[in-house]
């Protein structure tokens, strides 16, 4: 049991502690053997990043595997058949990326082809989710929301050249909303977040936020 | 030198109030309170209650936004706990395969101490689903159907998408994250919000350690400080002596 | 008691998106050739570009995917081709997995052969780094350690742009450009390279994202181009145009679209008898 407490949370812990201190420190010391090791450092996390998309991978071929068997005992064959269509789909990039390269025209026509104009379409679908929530949830309920919408509405107006071309004053009122108004609140936010982000760092490495390791047991 | 002065004064601010041991005491947070109330919802309604905010891609426990990766896992280990104390079933939508391994470890320890950890064994691919993309997430609440949805952590452009997805299935939504640009989508959907480093606070409000409020105590007080360097920034630079305050900060 | 909604807060969401569909098409079809006015921060992108010499070196993050392509690659098109005009040089990375392979099709419109540059010498293309913030600092340490081959496979070490970014490469760097749809990844980069080095930099956003990076402009960033409406000032301000000036067009009936329906639906809100929620 302890052997395991210490290889599941001393250790972790002590190496986040010892590498969060001498990345901190490389940013403020100009020391050519610091920073020598400072990029070994980040060289090594840049790998790691690297190798955990392919445990992603795994994850989705063990995930759906037990999709299909449960799906098929279920009787639910349609589940069952898209599950099939995804690892199919692996398989095939990965046979065609791995065995011709990502520069082939075989890749490159399945991507153009299939992932390009998939993910588009699903990025665009954005503007309609955007535009059925501004439809349902903006209207004027108390002073607080009438104001929520007008800036809305003035920057939807100005962002639309028909708009701008006809009332300039729409750009100014824009960039006086833009730099007067937004630019100093979010400059507010972010220093909070900002603190709030460093004090979470001091956290990590005193082992007081051990969420990353798992839940603190009691 | 000054950015080292100011991390150095943090620090020693930090560890002297957390150790004094001082009472310290934070405000309320309704979105949290409000966490209990709508897994009950979803238990009476037999639905599950769906977690998302894990990172995106390449954006996960490693880069810059860890931060609200980390509290948003200790909002699904306290989630995770009070679901797994009720019955009810929790999906967490994970978008980056670097915060699978850590959200296994907060959901399993959280059913173990609700002495169910077979159940989690049992279920545990269907409650940590790799979704990277936003038309995943969006056919994973089409399908679940979720009673209750909380979008606390890290979010991109699918935070609409999936908010409104949410909303149209019925779902009470509690919404919180340090990405600026959305927190007006959250403010506009959710039924409860955090804003920015609200979500910071989570594992203090949750745990009541002293180490941890005494950390958010820190956050403020410095806070305090920014505001007065603000005020005097503002005062200089309206009487033309913006330069010596300049000159501070690139020291 | 909630009352009734009226029918004007209760449209068929379905219309409403065949509405925006058919306001969008129409456009293409028949496009209405406004004036794009064009605003300070695409100035200042602009100016940032103008203002470096012949020869200087940027470093391109083309951090965007298949889905914001069409905001994100006439901004990349439109800044290679001011970049050439200048002479200055290019090297390309990218912090989007699906970056890369849509280079193919801004180098397609960019033909960097027609005016003399050549791969190697004068532009350099090396692919997805993985890693985030830290990827950038390690890139700006030392760009030969992080990265020995080219997208292609081909060994960095015979080519002449590579071995002028050899450590520290932060003082080999003119200006950092970034395209993304992330802003975490903007801002990661502001950290790395502007506040920690001062390398001016330029960045173009998503247009809701502007709001995020606006705290930074213009100290920290010098230029920021508005998405795919900034994308079109920069070409028709650097007289070279491309494809984001058909966008506008677009934009504008969709936004149009969307302003009626919320003018709509709160006409529907107050008409609606007394007593509601």
């Amino acid at each position: 049991m302890s052997s395991s407490r210490t290889y599941k949370r001393q250790i972790p812990l002590a190496l986040t502690f010892i590498v969060g201190i001498v990345v901190s420190l490389d940013w403020f010391i100009k020391w050519d053997p610091l920073q020598t090791f400072t990029t070994t450092l980040l060289n090594f996390q840049i790998v790691m990043v690297a190798f955990m998309m392919g445990f992603a991978g795994v994850n989705l071929v063990y995930l759906h595997s037990k999709r299909i068997q449960r799906n098929m005992s279920e009787n639910k064959l349609y589940d069952a058949l898209l599950s099939a269509v995804l690892l199919a789909c692996l398989l095939i990039w990965i046979v065609v990326g791995v065995g011709m390269g990502m520069n082939s025209d075989t890749y490159k026509w399945l991507f153009n082809t299939f992932n390009q104009s998939l993910s588009a379409t699903a990025y665009a679908a954005t503007l309609f989710y955007l535009a059925s929530a501004t439809y349902r949830v903006l209207r004027i309920r108390s002073a607080e929301t009438g104001i929520l919408l007008l800036v809305g509405a003035i920057t939807i107006c100005a962002n639309i050249p028909l708009f701008t071309a006809y009332f300039p004053i729409l750009g100014t009122i824009l960039v006086w909303i833009s730099d007067g108004l937004v630019k100093y609140s979010y400059r507010a936010i972010t220093i909070g977040v900002g603190l709030g982000g460093i004090l979470m760092g001091v956290r990590t490495l005193l082992a007081m936020e051990t969420g990353y390791l798992g839940a603190t047991e009691e | 030198m000054l950015d080292l002065i100011t991390l150095i004064a943090l620090w020693a601010v930090a560890l002297f109030l957390i150790y004094s041991k001082r009472e310290i005491w934070i405000r309320r947070l309704p979105a949290l309170d409000f966490i209990e109330e709508s897994v009950g919802r979803a238990a009476e309604m037999g639905q599950p209650v769906l977690a998302q905010g894990f990172g995106s891609g390449s954006s996960g426990i490693q880069s810059s936004i860890a931060p609200q990766i980390v509290a948003a896992l200790s909002v699904l280990g306290h989630v995770a706990r009070i679901c797994a104390r009720h019955g009810t079933q929790i999906v967490a939508l994970m978008s980056s395969e670097s915060v699978i391994p850590v959200a296994d470890e907060a959901l399993r320890t959280a059913y173990r101490l609700e002495g169910k950890l077979e159940e989690y064994e049992a279920r545990k691919e269907e409650m940590m689903p790799w979704t990277p993309n936003q038309a995943n997430k969006v056919s994973a609440i089409n399908a679940l159907r979720p009673a209750a949805h909380i979008l606390i952590g890290a979010f991109w452009h699918e935070s609409v998408q999936v908010a409104e997805a949410a909303s149209a299935v019925g779902a009470v939504q509690i919404g919180g994250t340090g990405r600026l640009y959305q927190i007006p989508f959250f403010a506009a959907i959710c039924d409860m919000n955090l804003i920015g480093e609200e979500i910071y606070a989570v594992g203090a409000y949750i745990s009541r350690t002293p180490q941890m409020l005494a950390s958010i105590a820190t956050t403020d007080y410095f806070k305090l400080i920014s505001f007065v360097l603000i005020i005097l920034g503002t005062l200089l630079a309206t009487v033309g002596m913006s330069g010596s305050l300049d000159a501070l900060f690139k020291w | 008691m909630a009352t009734k909604k009226h029918f004007l807060e209760n449209i068929p969401i379905g219309l409403y998106f065949l509405l925006i569909i058919g306001a969008m098409c129409y456009i293409q079809l028949y496009p209405l050739g406004l004036p794009i006015p064009v605003t300070e921060m695409t100035k200042a992108t602009y100016r940032a570009v103008e203002n470096l010499n012949e020869g200087d070196i940027i470093l391109v993050d083309q951090g965007y995917g298949a889905g914001t392509i069409a905001s994100h690659e006439p901004g990349f098109v439109v800044i290679f081709k001011h970049a050439m005009r200048k002479g200055l040089k290019l090297v390309i990375c990218s912090t989007s997995v699906e970056g890369p392979l849509l280079l193919d099709s801004a180098m397609n419109k960019i033909k960097p052969e027609s005016r003399g540059y050549e791969y190697g010498r004068d532009w350099l293309h090396v692919g997805y780094v993985a890693g985030g913030e830290p990827a950038y600092a390690a890139i700006l340490q030392d760009f030969t350690s992080t990265f020995t081959m080219d997208f292609e496979g081909t060994s960095l070490s015979g080519m002449p742009l590579a071995q002028e970014l050899a450590a520290p490469t932060f003082e080999k760097i003119a200006m950092v450009y970034v395209q993304s749809a992330g802003g975490d990844v903007c801002e990661g980069w502001i950290r790395q390279s502007a506040v920690r080095y001062d390398i001016p930099m330029i960045q173009q956003p998503l247009e809701m994202m502007v709001p995020t990076i606006l705290p930074y402009f213009p100290v920290n960033c010098q230029g920021i181009m508005n998405g795919g409406i900034g994308a079109a000032e920069y070409e028709s301000f650097s007289g070279l145009p491309g494809e984001a000036v058909k966008l506008s067009d677009m934009l504008s009936m969709g936004g149009l679209v969307v302003l009626i329906f919320l003018i709509l639906g709160n006409i529907g809100w107050f008409i609606r008898p007394k007593g509601g929620n």
